[in-house]
């Protein structure tokens, strides 16, 4: 256990410096959209975000509403996933492994696996209509979440005989 | 829970303190209170042998078995 415990506090602080990446990545981009004579250069019908306060390449894209509010969706969901995935590894790099919040973290992760890629996916099939690639991520966070639920089904019941131990006197 | 501890019982019959049978049978008295307000799911031997070591009775004394339905 001792183990586990060390793998997830490490896992746990990559993934939330994963999700503070991106979300600062997506709340840049917005920024970048809203000025763009600042952060933004714009090439016929093709966009480049620059570093900030630099002419340097760091988001490409076309120049199309629709493909920025995608891309800049997506980029936020990935934020989201890390976020809810290191919260996951929270609960594992604890003492007491089944406790409520394990259950209520783990179902929260596969409720939004199952749904967040579906919104997203039909977002972009509607707005851009290429879709080929981006099915298979969908069916990728489908098996994270039926996994998920799986491990929650087990917190329960963990959690479950685990009260009943404590009230054992 | 069809099954009764009757603790309080016994301590006033031994006219003992709660957190002196705690200390004297080595649980806490937070332990202890769960058992005697019946909210506890399951009892060690270990625990029960030393209450009635302490308390100078039976098993029978402390448990006590009321059907409900």
């Amino acid at each position: 256990m001792q183990t586990i415990r060390i793998i997830s506090r490490v896992a746990f602080y990559c993934s939330l410096l994963l999700a503070v990446g991106y979300l600062a990545i997506s709340l840049y981009s917005i920024i970048a959209y809203l000025f763009p004579e600042t952060f933004m250069t714009v090439t016929g019908d093709r966009f480049v975000v620059n570093y900030p306060f630099s002419k340097k390449a760091f988001l490409l894209g076309d120049n199309h509403i629709g493909y920025k509010f995608n891309m800049t969706f997506i980029i936020f969901l990935y934020g989201l996933f890390f976020l809810l995935l290191s919260n996951i590894f929270r609960v594992f790099k604890k003492k007491t492994l089944f406790t409520k919040e394990g259950v209520k973290v783990l179902g929260v992760f596969a409720i939004c696996n199952l749904t967040l890629p579906i919104i997203a996916f039909t977002l972009y099939s509607v707005i851009l209509g290429d879709v080929d690639s981006e099915f298979v991520l969908v069916i990728l966070h489908a098996i994270l979440a039926i996994f998920a639920l799986f491990l929650r089904a087990i917190f329960k019941e963990g959690l479950k005989l685990q009260t009943a131990q404590d009230l054992t006197i | 829970m069809p099954i009764i501890v009757n603790l309080d019982v016994m301590l006033a019959k031994r006219k003992m303190r709660s957190n002196e049978l705690a200390e004297r049978i080595g649980i806490t008295t937070a332990n202890l209170s769960i058992l005697k307000t019946g909210k506890a799911k399951a009892m060690r031997f270990t625990t029960l042998e030393e209450i009635c070591r302490v308390l100078d009775c039976q098993p029978g004394d402390i448990l006590e078995f009321k059907d409900m339905s």
